[in-house]
């Protein structure tokens, strides 16, 4: 299943190399349709496309260092009623599989026909530092390979990136290797399924032959992510791991759920927390005042946060466009990904890893946790 | 058939019972359920943890005693029992004999004040005498019904039994030993106008009496009533307290009666009398002759005896209540009695024997001599008296001795007494004569005087003579003297005391008797003048107080019935009236407490009282060493403290006839009583025990609370021991029979009392064989040895020693190489076996039922649920030991047999209650009324309720409050539907005690009053709030407020709630045509429902096709024929052959199975409303031993179809050997195949019958014949079959020549290898489940056991069920089973599903999930959730959806859904959280 | 804090711990009066919500009672919750307030002593605790 091969980088353009793979998708009819993010016509800023023709392509940048929106989302959008009837080609970070492997659990997406493109991520910038940087006049993906190249962590990178230990995409048909490769001439394309290799059948790319060397970079790069990923965890764990602090930070939340709603896991129709259950009358909110003598209004802000956790937390992948959503700039990424990896040991399950894990919160095993409630 | 009864008595309530009664009323019967005893729940009630799951027994059997006490259907008899049974199948009559339990079972509110107020202490036989319980009480505190049911001894306590006055002696001295004196006090005086008197001067037959001098002293029972007559004439003031008046007015006043009656002589009986008759509302007047009233109390005892003050005292009483003393009236004449007889309606003579007898010799005229009765008036009138020096008093009775000492107190230096009676035989009491002696009275026995010498005129010395006899050979007083032994004393005064009598003056119209006493009627003390009565000394001569007190009383009773005009004698003969014995109990010996009295320096010369009376701790003590030999002391505190006026002390036994057309017997079994197992010591040595009672013990709510101590000094045993088949497998104490269920259970109790204990606790368990063969049991069995560190030990327990100063206990025994062996132990456990209920003698001769050879009802392999009576069936452990599921079963199976006979009364007699219209309260603002219970004091003794009531008036949206003596009364039901109606309620709380019990009760009034049931919420105000905060009154008022506002909070948010029901097609599905899908679709076609019975296979009959006999049964064949016609005969069974099932669709009530025939193309729907699952297994063929290579080696099967053979050869061979355990108790098949040791023996005892010089070995690993086959195992070793065991990793060895086969095993007892030279191995091979199980159990989306097998609903009470509603289980498909087995689980089987199908619609619960199909986004969260298969997401709309009547309202899908879109009705999301936000 | 007395929110469910919890009444088993008892169905229905609404509404101490594994009416319900419970007893201790305040316990409908002895101990749990934290900062 597995076939390494390269395709060739002219002059360094490394968006272009990917882009003529996929052109080659869409003109040997190996896929229908192909899903990737496009910049916008001011470029500096991407969108994602259902792309139908080589011609759509043009405006592709499946590895610009930016993420506006998880796409699992976008998939969920289009397949939940009915999976695809025809091949669909979908260009994914790590994060926004592993999201979409969750909503696939969830019934809310199907994979039906699909054909996963992973590309390695080497991180995104806000989309304000996007656009700063474009108004610089710098590309920022080019700023971004250069910096990488020169084993030199951009600051300006969002923290989930900075503390990410999924570059490498997993469940994906084919992944798109630039860790470890000399990108400046050469990008890997890797099967990972039978369906992957049934596409690079149909292509004649070159072998890859620098396998060992990618997977010593690869895991050289995962480590260091990791110790960035635990540090981060102590720091939050000083900066919010206590109730003054956790409330100060929430205390900000203006109510507006944006968070919930760009997250890749929280799927509902509408929040629970949003429900009819939340609508009180005036008196009760002058009660709760009387009684307590002072509450914070808008109410209920932190058991918002502290109820959508304990419903996707389990799930979380950590892609933090719900910290890029939030107007009142409170840290959520860190809060969520420490919560959600402590939640996650507890059933040592990770997220998107395996189709076949059932979620944690929909299955036990009778002889787990026998400690709790024996006390 | 048209005279059939469609009512069933179930005898017995335990489980078994339980479940057939539910069957039964579920499929239209109405049941009743009787039980002797006070509530149902049988032994399971009393087990903690039930083997292999370890579920809480209780938590398991709680649902079904609810259900069982709530259904409508079921009317539970308990503490009754069968008296007889005429008719005949279909219609029986049944006389039941309802034993009184001296409650009122619809007033009991089961709160349980009555039990503190109860004096009386017995050990509770729910905890097997491991504590105590009062005489009230009730079995258990989740008894069904939750009455209280008073214990009493059918005879009357011997005390209370031989008191003349017939004074509830047990009754008072139960309330000493409470500290309620005052309460003694007035049960005394309800008998006895006297306590103080008689607590210090009856001569107190009851103590002679009383069973306590069995073991050491007879009890202080007169000092008893002295100190209570004391205490409370000291403590008047505060026992005066206001308390007192509230309790006077609530009384009613007695009623004032016109007629007056005179009494003559102030005496006790005259007293007594008037006191009586006074209390009952007659104006009484006493005429007395004397100053003082009293009469004899007054002038025959001397002051330091009685106290003067003490007689005062209680005369004074009874003129309080309205009795007239007219003082110095005598009666003297004709005349005045005459007068008395016209002002009065009638007259009680009681003028008592005051004239001292005269005594004609020599010298008694002269000066100094005295007469006692004189003498002692005299004293005791305090009037001066002159006496000598030197006092002779003549005479043995009780007034000698009261002269005697009363002379020393008046002056005399030395006293003597002459009496012709020996020191044995004279009359005046023993413990008189010996404080005589004690006082320095010199006593002359058997001397008589013979005169008195004068001196001057005076008395100077008394001459006496031996007397050598006082009576004749009859009896009679006639003295004989000894000649010439004649002697003479100096005395100064002689005082003659030798007898009283009667002054008649005044009453010569009375008839007198020769003995000078009135004549009377011995029965209505009537004399011969009409009117008049007669009692006390004048009618039985010089007696004691207590005797004319009784007699006071009877003529109390004559006159009042003469005024009434009624008869004197009907119901007055006295029975003789045999008395109750000591109940048994533990007693440890302790003397009574002595009476502290003055010492002999202070008593001299002064008429203060000798005796000092108990102190209130003496007395407390001294009446805490009654034995309560009436169990209930009829004391009436719990008819005080009932608010609830439940008790009905007067309650007697009751005969009552009901009609049934079958009877099922489900009464359980007995323990053995270890005791006959003399050498385990049980019932010596404390510390040896019996499983049950360790059962107990491991019980959170046992006696020691769950804590797993020994009984001797509470101490955490560090070692146990279990010693198997204690009255089991045992010819010699009359139990050869195995029990079945002990291996499992003893294992069981080793486990939890390690996890109670932890690793510090070793657990040995001394056995024989271990029989785990039912479902899951060996790999119970392979834990507790494996993870939890239990020791199995194969050996035999000869004796068990106890070591003195540790209370521990040695254990003797022989291992299985015959080595002795000893270890010592903390405690001991015996596995007592099972035995044939004590009842099934009585009730089977009642009922016209054999026995079998064991005592146990007897059956037929093949109706394995019918006596041999028709009609009647029976389940459970009465038909042999066996454990909870299978009772299960069988009761399903028994509730199958008696439906299909009386499937034409089905629904006639049950009944379906009708209900208003109800209300549509939807978009009405919420309309709260509050009722807050006081539960009598339960709760308003310690919650303010009354501000409770205030507080929850001013709720937002409460309309109405009150509160209530008990809300659960039935005119609270009626002020509650008024309510409703009056302020317009749509909504009702009730506060109360707990909605487990409770709920159902309101839910049905406001039902009645047209709300929908669910408009109702409760708050638990009692069980969580007033009980458990006893000490903090305040806060527990706080929180019941907290709990009413939560409740409201809810209550503003609920809804009604719709009842979903859907169409019923009124067919079953039978998957399977082997022996249990036969027996199940001919049951459910004998119940009249049609039935598709489906086989795979060419030909009906599955395994049964194979088996040729069994070991109970010789022709298997021909049973096999008979059923296949019966099935094929009968037209409401459809069968289909060669058939395989593609897809099963819906659900309960509503299946469609679709099935194809030899893969034809043609697919053939069924429709159903049921589903039996009967698929069977299958015996393996092995790998093992060389099978397949030799003819020679073959299968028990292969055999047995080699038996059947009439050219058979096998009767020629000469060794034959047998191995068992083939592939079953293995790693990859870690399960016993239960048949296999049986069915062994069923060939090995063929062959043996054949040819009875055949060798025959078997080598095994344990036998497990268990129950009755244990005597096939018995059986084989008489006739020489040879048992030789083998362990797991020493198998046997297999090898072939031309010669023959050889097996090598290793024997355990001789360590040596065996080669047996064998022309015939046969394997006994494991069953294994069907390989096409995986495949049915997805389309039916049932599980399936790690085995293979199908996994029922609940191992132990849910047999035949799966999770899923409508789909059933029975036979080998559930696991391997005998024949008798599997027909009891077919039956079953087909009882569930009639019950299904024998209603047109199936009702779900109101309490179910609900989408709200906005908010779902169709996940399958809640899929996953629901363990009923209930929910699915629907195709077309991607969205969550509820099969209602699957749905069992558990709200984890609620839990799990993060949108809130399924919900739980009832428990909604907003009404929980609305709890939450008002609590904080 | 010696006169500070702990608010508890009890979600019992109605098989074992409410069953449980009615016996150790029917026993006279006294404890603390600082429990409020919710009954639920099945332990398997207590969702976090409730109990981070009782404890953002000032609840000292939450309890959530259940049948022993394998006991559960419902068949699993209990195991469901134990998940669940273990889940938010982790993002309450990631976040800094004592898990400890959430207490989940297998009660079974006889164990009215351990039911009794739970609550006693799970209120001078919290006594030592003090007071929910968050009570001081309503206005955040």
């Amino acid at each position: 299943m597995t076939k390494e091969v390269v395709i060739e980088v002219k002059n360094g353009k490394v968006k272009e190399a990917i882009n003529s793979f996929l052109k080659g998708l869409l003109e040997k009819n190996l896929v229908s349709a192909l899903l990737v993010s496009r910049e916008v016509p001011s470029k500096d800023n991407v969108v994602q496309s259902l792309v139908t023709n080589s011609h759509g392509l043009k405006e592709a940048n499946v590895i610009a260092p930016v993420l506006p929106v998880n796409s699992a989302r976008i998939i969920s959008e289009m397949t939940r009623l009915s999976p695809h009837k025809s091949p669909v080609g979908i260009v994914l970070r790590s994060c926004e599989i592993r999201a979409l492997i969750e909503l696939v659990k969830l019934k809310q997406a199907s994979l039906d026909n699909l054909l996963i493109i992973g590309v390695d991520c080497l991180g995104t910038y806000s989309v304000s530092d996007y656009q700063g940087l474009c108004k610089q006049g710098d590309s920022p993906l080019d700023e971004l390979l250069r910096k990488f190249k020169e084993e030199n962590e951009d600051a300006k990178l969002r923290e989930a990136c900075r503390v990410c230990e999924y570059a490498i995409p997993s469940n994906a048909d084919l992944v798109v290797g630039l860790i470890g490769v000399d990108f400046e001439k050469n990008i890997l394309l890797e099967s990972r399924t039978e369906k992957g290799e049934g596409i690079l059948e149909k292509f004649s790319f070159p072998k890859f032959n620098q396998s060992k060397e990618r997977e010593e970079s690869v895991s050289k790069y995962i480590d260091e992510k990791i110790a960035k990923r635990d540090a981060l965890f102590s720091q939050t764990k000083k900066e919010v791991g206590n109730w003054e602090n956790l409330l100060s930070v929430f205390s900000t939340c203006i109510s507006c759920h944006n968070c919930m709603r760009v997250c890749p896991i929280c799927y509902c129709r509408e929040c629970f927390f949003k429900s009819p259950t939340f609508e009180f009358d005036s008196e009760k909110y002058l009660g709760w005042a009387k009684r307590k003598g002072s509450i914070k209004m808008p109410k209920d802000t932190i058991l918002f946060h502290l109820g959508r956790m304990s419903h996707m937390a389990t799930s979380c992948v950590g892609c933090g466009v719900c910290e890029g959503a939030c107007p009142s700039n409170i840290p959520l990424l860190r809060i969520f990904k420490t919560v959600g990896h402590n939640v996650q040991q507890i059933f040592k399950y990770v997220p998107g890893r395996d189709l076949e894990e059932p979620l944690p919160l929909t299955t036990f095993k009778e002889d787990e946790l026998q400690g709790v409630g024996e006390e | 058939m048209e005279k059939n009864v469609g009512a069933v008595m179930v005898v017995g309530g335990g489980i078994g019972g339980i479940q057939a009664s539910l069957d039964l009323a579920e499929s239209g019967f109405k049941i009743y359920l009787v039980d002797k005893k006070p509530g149902i729940g049988g032994v399971m009630a009393q087990l903690d943890k039930t083997f292999p799951t370890n579920d809480c027994s209780m938590c398991i059997l709680s649902p079904k005693l609810l259900g069982t006490g709530r259904d409508e259907n079921i009317e539970i008899m308990s503490y009754t029992e069968v008296e007889r049974v005429e008719g005949e199948a279909g219609d029986f009559k049944v006389t039941l004999r309802k034993k009184p339990r001296y409650v009122d079972l619809d007033k009991c509110t089961g709160c349980a004040e009555c039990v503190e107020s109860c004096p009386v202490e017995v050990l509770t036989e729910f905890e097997e005498g491991l504590s105590n319980r009062k005489a009230i009480y009730r079995l258990y505190p989740q008894v069904v019904p939750n009455v209280f049911t008073i214990d009493k001894n059918e005879n009357k306590p011997p005390c209370r039994l031989t008191c003349p006055g017939g004074v509830n002696v047990q009754g008072y001295i139960a309330l000493i030993s409470q500290g309620k004196f005052k309460e003694a006090y007035e049960l005394i005086r309800e008998r006895v106008p006297f306590p103080g008197v008689l607590g210090r001067i009856c001569h107190h037959p009851c103590e002679e009496k009383c069973n306590r001098k069995d073991f050491d002293e007879p009890l202080a029972i007169a000092s008893l009533k002295r100190f209570v007559a004391d205490y409370v004439a000291e403590h008047q003031e505060e026992l005066l307290s206001p308390k007192k008046d509230e309790e006077k007015e609530s009384k009613e006043p007695p009623k004032i009666r016109e007629e007056k009656v005179a009494i003559i002589g102030a005496g006790p009986a005259g007293l007594t009398c008037a006191y009586d008759l006074a209390k009952l509302g007659y104006k009484v007047t006493v005429f007395e002759a004397q100053s003082s009233p009293g009469g004899m109390m007054y002038a025959g005892i001397p002051g330091y005896r009685l106290s003067k003050e003490v007689l005062k005292r209680e005369i004074k009483q009874i003129e309080e209540i309205g009795v007239k003393i007219l003082l110095n009236t005598p009666i003297r004449s004709k005349e005045e009695f005459e007068k008395l007889r016209r002002n009065y309606q009638a007259i009680f003579t009681a003028i008592g024997a005051r004239k001292s007898k005269k005594l004609r010799l020599e010298g008694s005229d002269l000066k100094g001599v005295l007469y006692g009765v004189e003498f002692l008036k005299h004293v005791n009138e305090g009037k001066e008296i002159t006496i000598g020096e030197r006092v002779a008093v003549i005479g043995g009775g009780n007034v000698a001795i009261d002269v005697a000492l009363s002379s020393l107190r008046v002056g005399a230096e030395e006293v003597h007494l002459f009496c012709l009676e020996s020191r044995e035989e004279m009359p005046a009491f023993e413990w008189e004569i010996e404080e005589a002696v004690r006082e320095g009275i010199n006593l002359h026995c058997s001397r008589g005087p013979k005169r008195i010498i004068g001196k001057e005129e005076k008395v100077g010395g008394l001459e006496t003579i031996l007397c050598s006899s006082v009576f004749d050979a009859e009896g009679r007083f006639s003295p004989k003297f000894k000649e010439k032994t004649e002697s003479t004393i100096d005395v100064d005064t002689v005082i003659i005391a030798i007898g009283q009598e009667a002054d008649f003056a005044g009453f010569k119209e009375v008839r007198i008797t020769p003995h000078q006493t009135i004549d009377v009627d011995k029965i209505s003390l009537a004399t011969s003048v009409p009117g008049v009565f007669a009692g006390g000394d004048v009618v039985s001569g010089p007696a004691s107080v207590i005797e004319a007190i009784s007699q006071g009383h009877e003529a109390a009773i004559s006159i009042d019935r003469s005024l009434k005009s009624e008869d004197l004698i009907e119901g007055r003969e006295k029975i003789e009236e045999e008395a109750a014995e000591a109940p048994e109990k533990e007693v440890a010996l302790e003397k009574r407490e002595i009476m502290p009295a003055l010492s002999l320096q202070d008593r001299k010369r002064d008429f203060k009282e000798i005796e000092l009376g108990f102190t209130e701790k003496m007395a407390i003590d001294e009446a805490k060493r009654c034995l309560d030999c009436g169990i209930c002391s009829e004391c009436l505190e719990c008819v005080k403290t009932c608010k609830a006026e439940a008790i009905l002390p007067d309650m007697v036994e009751e005969k009552v006839e009901i009609k049934v057309g079958s009877i099922i017997l489900s009464f359980g079994f007995d323990e053995f009583n270890p005791r006959v197992k003399g050498e385990y010591g049980y019932g010596r040595f404390p510390n040896v025990i019996s499983s049950i009672e360790f059962e107990r013990i491991l019980s959170a709510s046992g006696p020691y609370e769950g804590q797993v101590v020994r009984p001797s000094d509470k101490k955490l045993p560090k070692k146990i021991a279990w010693i198997q088949c204690v009255g089991s497998r045992d010819i010699k104490s009359g139990y050869p029979y195995c029990s079945s269920v002990c291996c499992m259970y003893a294992t069981k109790e080793a486990v939890i009392a390690k996890e109670h204990a932890g690793s510090e606790l070793t657990c040995h368990i001394y056995f024989m064989d271990m029989r785990c063969f039912g479902k899951d049991f060996d790999k119970y069995y392979e834990r507790a040895e494996n993870e939890h560190g239990i020791e199995y030990r194969r050996c035999r327990v000869s004796s068990v020693e106890e070591d003195l100063p540790t209370d521990n206990l040695r254990i003797k025994y022989e291992t299985e190489e015959g080595n002795l062996k000893e270890e010592e132990y903390d405690l001991v456990v015996l596995s007592v076996g099972l035995t044939p209920s004590e009842d099934v003698l009585r009730i089977s001769e009642k009922l016209g039922l054999q026995l079998n050879e064991y005592n146990f009802i007897k059956s037929d392999e093949l109706f394995p649920v019918d006596t041999t009576r028709k009609g009647i069936y029976a389940c459970g452990a009465i038909l042999e030991p066996k454990d909870i599921p299978e009772t299960v079963t069988q009761a399903s199976g028994a509730a199958a047999r008696a439906s299909s006979l009386l499937s034409s009364a089905r629904r006639t007699l049950i009944k379906e209650k009708e209900y208003p219209p109800e209300i549509d309260v939807s978009g009405e603002a919420p309309r709260i009324g509050v009722f807050v219970c006081h539960c009598g004091i339960n709760i308003g003794g310690v919650v303010d309720v009354p501000a409770v009531v205030e507080y929850t008036k001013r709720l937002p949206n409460v309309v109405y409050a009150e509160d209530n003596l008990y809300t659960c009364s039935q005119d609270t039901q009626e002020r509650i539907k008024e309510a409703i109606k009056e302020h317009k309620l749509n909504r009702v709380v009730v506060a109360s005690c707990t909605p487990r019990t409770h709920e159902p009760l309101f839910q049905e009034t406001i039902r009645e009053a047209g709300l929908n049931p669910h408009l109702f919420e409760m708050a638990n105000i009692r069980d969580q709030d007033s009980w458990v905060h006893m000490r903090e009154p305040e806060k527990a008022t706080e929180k019941a407020k907290d709990l009413v506002r939560m409740a409201v909070a809810k209550a503003c948010l609920i809804e009604s709630l719709p009842s979903f029901s859907s169409e019923v097609i009124q067919k079953g599905l039978v998957i399977g045509g082997g022996l249990a899908g036969m027996i199940a679709a001919l049951n459910i076609a004998e119940q009249e429902f049609e039935v598709y019975l489906m086989e795979k296979e060419a030909e009906l009959g599955g395994n049964l096709r194979n088996l040729h006999y069994t070991l109970e049964n010789e022709d298997m064949q021909s049973y096999l024929k008979s059923i296949v016609k019966e099935v094929e005969e009968n037209p409401k069974i459809k069968v289909y052959r060669n058939v395989n099932i593609k897809s099963v669709e819906g659900y309960v009530g509503n299946f469609k199975t679709t099935i194809v025939q030899n893969e034809e193309t043609e697919k053939i729907e069924l429709e159903h409303g049921v589903i039996v699952v009967a698929t069977g297994a299958k015996e393996s063929k092995p790998k093992e031993y060389l099978y397949g290579e030799d003819e020679r080696i073959v299968t028990q099967l292969e055999l047995e179809e080699m038996l059947a053979r009439p050219d058979s050869k096998i009767p020629t061979l000469n060794t034959i050997v047998m191995i068992q355990c083939v592939g079953s108790r293995e790693n990859e098949r870690p399960y016993c195949s239960r048949v296999c040791c049986s069915d062994a023996m069923k060939n090995a005892l063929k062959m043996k019958k054949e040819n009875p010089r055949a060798n025959i070995f078997i080598l095994y690993r344990d036998m497990r014949t268990y129950g009755f086959k244990e005597s096939f195992y018995q059986e084989s070793r008489e006739k020489g079959v040879v048992f030789i065991r083998y362990d797991k990793d020493k198998k046997p060895y297999v090898t072939r020549d031309a010669e023959g086969l050889t097996v090598e095993v290793l024997d355990p007892i001789l360590k040596e290898k065996l080669r047996i030279t064998a022309d015939l191995l046969v394997l006994s091979t494991a069953i294994i489940p069907n390989e096409d199980n995986q495949t049915l159990a997805q389309l039916l989306k049932v599980p399936l056991t790690e085995d293979g097998f199908y996994l029922e609903a609940h191992v132990k009470l849910r047999p035949v069920d799966f999770s899923t509603r409508g789909i059933f289980l029975a036979g080998m498909a559930h696991g391997p089973k005998f024949i008798k087995e599997t027909i009891s689980q077919a039956y079953a089987a087909a009882e569930k599903a009639c019950s299904v199908i024998c209603k047109d619609r199936v009702e779900a619960e109101a309490i179910i999930a609900q989408v709200n199909e906005r908010w779902c986004r169709g996940c399958g969260i809640c899929v996953s959730a629901c363990p009923y298969e209930a929910i699915s997401i629907d195709e077309e709309t991607n969205l969550a959806k509820v099969t209602e009547v699957l749905c069992q309202g558990c709200g984890a899908c609620s839990a799990a859904c993060p949108s809130g879109a399924i919900q739980q009705k009832g428990f909604q999301r907003n009404q929980i959280l609305s709890m939450v936000d008002i609590a904080l | 804090m010696a006169n500070f007395e702990p608010k508890i929110v009890g979600f019992l469910c109605n098989w074992c711990t409410y069953a449980g919890a009615d016996l150790a009444g029917t026993s006279r088993m006294q404890y603390p009066p600082n429990i409020r008892p919710i009954r639920v169905m099945c332990s398997g229905s207590v969702d976090s919500a409730y109990v981070l609404r009782a404890l953002l509404e000032g609840a000292d101490g939450v309890f959530i009672g259940g049948c022993h594994p394998g006991d559960c009416h419902y068949v699993s319900g209990n195991y469901k919750e134990r998940r669940r419970i273990t889940v938010l007893k982790s993002i309450l201790k990631t976040l800094g307030l004592d898990d400890n305040r959430v207490w989940i316990r297998w009660v079974s409908a006889s164990e009215g002593k351990r039911y009794a002895d739970t609550i006693s101990e799970m209120t001078s749990h919290l006594k030592k605790l003090g007071p929910n934290p968050i009570s001081k900062y309503w206005s955040l």
